[in-house]
């Protein structure tokens, strides 16, 4: 009896899961970023070789939240974690303007996959503390972000150093995903 | 171009003056009869420590560009640039000749990561810019008084 009231409880107030991938080039900032929503604070990283993978409880919803490793090498395992993916938080490096055009094509491959056509895509426009950090308009030009159909999507300006805009681009992934997602 | 095993960025050959200078593609010019080859800015390729990696990630990708031995696709102008440099001890040799003994951490320090950053800020930003005098085309000029720092 008492699971089954647990379980209507859940379902009508919340408690939904969602299994969200972060992508980007290598130093885009998604393990800084894991950690900065899970534990709040900044941690000191490197190169991650495989994955790391943390519960985030935000607005309700349980996130499952997959870092994988950025490394040109590694970026072919990413595949291996597609299915049954709600959503992509896509980190760019808004400071690495030389490899703009990389993450470009990287991100367009990721939107072409089957396995995710039902994803939304939530774009981290990171590193705004960097000195000539390009801004979210910029980077949605040079990500060219006006060719994606049929998904819901959107972009924040984020420093995860300084924990800025992080949670504001979880709000809208919550509601959106609470909505019924793309 | 560049003096085997030295990692000078500032040097003299023959009667040429050579430098890394940071312009879209390499010139020579002529003053006083004397040529300056000024070179687009090459990386300067070091090994470093594991722990240190954080910090140089940090810095953003205009400063330090962190690639892994076995994880990452190295291009031919990074291979080149580790080798030009000719290992850690010559560019070492340059970043760190006014640093003290024993300031440098070492791979097992267990100095946190603001004491590694500032280490790596002083002798990769504010040091290395007032001992390499970093010539553009327009202080070119200038850079004869820099002579005798060579000397």
């Amino acid at each position: 009896m008492g699971i089954v009231f647990t379980r209507l409880f859940s379902s009508l107030f919340g408690n939904k899961e969602a299994r969200i991938l972060v992508l980007g080039l290598d130093n885009a900032g998604k393990t800084t970023i894991l950690y900065r929503l899970q534990m709040g604070e900044v941690v000191s990283t490197i190169p991650t070789i495989g994955f790391n993978v943390e519960t985030v409880q935000y607005n309700n919803i349980k996130f499952q939240v997959w870092d994988l490793g950025g490394q040109t090498s590694i970026r072919p395992y990413w595949r291996c974690y597609f299915p049954n993916t709600q959503a992509i938080i896509y980190v760019v490096d808004s400071s690495d303007t030389e490899r703009l055009v990389i993450a470009k094509e990287e991100f367009h491959a990721i939107l072409e996959e089957e396995e995710l056509k039902g994803a939304v895509v939530l774009i981290f426009a990171n590193k705004q503390d960097l000195p000539g950090a390009l801004d979210d308009a910029a980077v949605t030009e040079s990500l060219e972000l006006h060719k994606i159909k049929n998904r819901q999507w959107s972009i924040f300006k984020t420093s995860a150093i300084k924990g800025e805009g992080l949670f504001e681009g979880l709000d809208w992934l919550s509601n959106t995903l609470k909505s019924g997602g793309a | 171009m560049a003096p085997a095993g030295k990692a000078l960025r500032f040097f003299l050959e023959a009667n040429d003056w050579f430098c890394d200078a940071g312009l879209p593609s390499d010139i020579t010019i002529v003053i006083d009869k004397v040529k300056f080859h000024l070179h687009k800015v090459t990386y300067i390729g070091v090994f470093i420590y594991l722990k240190c990696c954080s910090v140089h990630r940090s810095l953003g990708p205009n400063v330090s560009k962190v690639l892994l031995a076995t994880i990452d696709e190295w291009a031919e102008e990074e291979i080149n640039a580790m080798v030009e440099v000719g290992g850690n001890s010559s560019a070492n040799s340059i970043y760190e000749a006014h640093v003290p003994k024993g300031v440098k951490p070492g791979p097992d320090a267990s100095l946190d990561f603001e004491h590694r950053t500032k280490f790596i800020r002083y002798t990769l930003l504010e040091y290395s810019d007032k001992l390499n005098p970093f010539i553009t085309y327009k202080n070119v000029e200038s850079k004869i008084n820099h002579q005798h720092i060579l000397d």
